[in-house]
C-alpha cells in the first residue's frame, strides 16, 4: 500500500521546478493503517512556496486515490529542512548540480 | 493567524487587482523610457531640475511603485504569512494612484497647469496612506519575524514617510514656504528610494532567489548587515538630510547607502554561489545580471564626487538595475499567477502545462538582449559625448524592449491549453 500511494503521489509535479514531490524529497513519510487511513509527512522547497496550500491538496487527493486509503492526513514539517541534496540523482543533474 | 499551507487557495489575491498594476506599470515604463527621447541633453545638470523629476517621478511612480505595490499583494501573503486585511483597498489605491500621477506628470511638463502638482500629489499621497493603512491593519496577524519582514516593515514605515516630504515639497512649490528646498528633495529622495524601493527589493530578493534557485545552504550574515546599515542611513540620514545644511551630512549618509547596497551585493553574490539550480532560466538569469548595473550605478556615485556624474547614476540604478531586475521578475511572477489562476485546478484532471511553457521559446532572451542593449548603447553616448542619433537608436531598442515584454505578458495572459 505504503509503494501504491508513492507511486500516485509522483504524479504531483510542481510546476516550477518541473518535477514530481517524490523525487523533490519532499515527502518525508508515508504511513497506512489498517484501517485505511495514509499518514503523509511532507515538507516544502521553501516555506514561501505560494502554491503551499494547492501542493498539499494535490498530495492529499492523489493519495486518497490509491485504492484502500479512505482518507489521507497531510502533517507539513520544516524540520529538517528541505535541501537539494534530498532529491533524486535525476532531478540534481537536471538542475546542473551533476 | 499564520497563513501557511493554506495561502493558495483562501488568501490568494484577485488575479485582476495584480494584473491592474503590472499591465498599468509596464505601460509606463514605455512611457518612461520614450521620455528619455524628449530629453537627450547630457546628463550633467544637477539632479533637481523638472526634466530629470518628469522622467524620475514617471518612472519609478508610473513604472517603479506600481509592480512594486502588485507584487507586494501577491508576496506578503506568502512572504509575511499573513492575510491581506481588504483587497477592495487595493483597488481603490490603485485607481487614485493612476489619476495621481497623470495629474502629478501633466503639471511637471505643463507650465500652464503647474499648479495642479499639489492635486497630483495628494492623490497619490491618498493611494500611498489607503497602502500604508491596509498593510499595517494587515500585520495585526504577523507571527513570523524574518529578515523580508524586517525589510518590508522598514520600507512601508519608510514610504509613508517618504510620501509626506513629496506632498510637503509639491505643496512648497506652488506655495512656497519652506526655503531649504533641495534639502527636502533628498530627504525624499531618501525615504522613497532607498528606503522604500530598495528596502523591498532586499526584502523581498531573500524570498525570491532562494526559491527560484532553490539555495538554502548560504550564510545571510550580509543581508542582516545590510538591514542595520539600512535602518540608519534611512531614519538618521534622511532626517539629518531634511534639517541640516551640512554637506558631510549628505556624504555620510550616502557612504551608509553604498555600504548597504554593497553588503546587499554580497549577499546575492553568496546565493548565487551557493545555487543548486544552474540550468539556463531567463527570469532568474536576467534578476542575477540586473545586479551588475547596481555594482555600475555605485560605482558611477563614488565617481560623482570627482565628475558630474549623479543622474547618470541615476539612470544606471533606474533603468539598468530596477527596471532589468523586474523584467526578471516578472517572467517568474506572471506565469505562475496565470497558471494558478487559470490551471492549478485542472490538476489532476487533464495535462497542465509547466510554468516554463507558458512563456513563448525563445522571444524572452532576445526582448533582454535588445533591451541590454539599449542601456549599454546610452550609457557609452552619455559617458563618451558621441552624436545625438546614438541616444535616439538605444532609446528605440529599449522601447521596442519594453514593448516586446508588454507582448511577452499579454502572451502569458492568454496562454490556453492545446484542444
Amino acid at each position: 500500500m505504503k509503494e501504491k500511494i508513492i507511486e500516485a503521489l509522483k504524479g504531483v509535479i510542481d510546476p516550477e521546478i518541473g518535477f514530481n514531490v517524490v523525487d523533490l524529497g519532499l515527502i518525508y513519510d508515508v504511513e497506512v493503517s489498517e484501517d485505511g487511513i495514509a499518514k503523509i509527512q511532507m515538507t516544502l522547497s521553501t516555506p514561501s512556496c505560494p502554491l503551499s496550500g494547492t501542493i498539499m491538496d494535490w498530495v492529499k487527493s492523489a493519495a486518497e486515490s490509491v485504492d484502500g486509503v479512505k482518507q489521507a492526513e497531510i502533517e507539513l514539517v520544516w524540520n529538517p529542512p528541505w535541501s537539494i541534496e534530498m532529491a533524486s540523482d535525476e532531478v540534481k543533474k537536471s538542475l546542473g548540480m551533476l | 493567524m499564520r497563513v501557511v499551507g493554506s495561502l493558495a487557495t483562501k488568501y490568494a489575491p484577485p488575479y485582476s487587482l495584480i494584473l491592474h498594476y503590472f499591465l498599468s506599470g509596464i505601460v509606463f515604463d514605455a512611457l518612461g523610457v520614450l521620455s528619455l527621447l524628449l530629453f537627450q541633453n547630457r546628463f550633467t545638470q544637477p539632479f533637481y531640475t523638472f526634466k530629470y523629476a518628469t522622467i524620475a517621478h514617471l518612472f519609478l511612480l508610473g513604472f517603479v511603485l506600481m509592480v512594486i505595490f502588485g507584487a507586494l499583494y501577491q508576496l506578503i501573503p506568502v512572504a509575511l504569512e499573513i492575510p491581506i486585511f481588504s483587497f477592495k483597498i487595493g483597488y481603490i489605491q490603485f485607481y487614485l494612484f493612476l489619476t495621481g500621477i497623470l495629474i502629478f506628470i501633466h503639471a511637471l511638463l505643463n507650465a500652464k497647469f503647474f499648479a495642479l502638482l499639489p492635486v497630483g500629489a495628494s492623490l497619490i499621497y491618498i493611494s500611498i496612506l489607503l497602502f500604508t493603512l491596509n498593510f499595517f491593519i494587515s500585520l495585526k496577524n504577523l507571527e513570523v519575524k524574518n529578515t523580508t519582514a524586517k525589510f518590508i516593515i522598514t520600507a512601508v514605515v519608510s514610504l509613508f514617510i517618504g510620501g509626506t516630504l513629496g506632498l510637503i515639497l509639491s505643496l512648497n512649490f506652488v506655495l512656497g514656504f519652506y526655503p531649504k528646498i533641495v534639502n527636502l528633495m533628498l530627504a525624499h529622495i531618501t525615504f522613497t528610494l532607498f528606503g522604500f524601493v530598495m528596502m523591498v527589493v532586499m526584502g523581498v530578493s531573500m524570498v525570491l532567489f532562494p526559491m527560484f534557485t532553490l539555495a538554502h545552504k548560504f550564510n545571510d550574515k550580509y543581508i542582516k548587515a545590510a538591514f542595520i546599515t539600512s535602518i540608519v542611513t534611512i531614519f538618521i540620514g534622511g532626517t539629518l538630510i531634511a534639517i541640516s545644511d551640512s554637506l558631510s551630512t549628505v556624504i555620510l549618509t550616502l557612504i551608509l547607502a553604498f555600504l548597504s547596497l554593497s553588503l546587499y551585493i554580497t549577499q546575492i553574490t553568496e546565493i548565487y554561489r551557493k545555487r543548486p539550480r544552474k540550468t539556463k532560466d531567463v527570469g532568474i538569469d536576467t534578476m542575477f545580471i540586473s545586479h551588475t548595473f547596481l555594482i555600475a550605478a555605485l560605482i558611477l556615485f563614488v565617481l560623482s564626487i570627482f565628475f558630474k556624474s549623479l543622474v547618470f547614476a541615476a539612470f544606471t540604478t533606474f533603468i539598468g538595475f530596477l527596471n532589468t531586475l523586474i523584467f526578471g521578475s516578472l517572467y517568474k511572477i506572471v506565469p505562475f499567477l496565470t497558471w494558478f489562476h487559470k490551471f492549478s485546478s485542472l490538476v489532476g484532471k487533464r495535462k497542465v502545462p509547466m510554468l516554463t511553457d507558458m512563456l513563448p521559446r525563445k522571444l524572452p532572451s532576445y526582448q533582454i538582449a535588445l533591451f541590454l542593449l539599449g542601456i549599454t548603447l546610452y550609457s557609452i553616448y552619455q559617458a563618451f559625448n558621441l552624436p545625438r542619433f546614438i541616444s535616439t537608436i538605444s532609446v528605440a531598442f529599449m522601447f521596442v524592449g519594453v514593448l516586446l515584454f508588454l507582448y511577452i505578458t499579454i502572451y502569458t495572459l492568454t496562454f490556453k491549453l492545446e484542444e
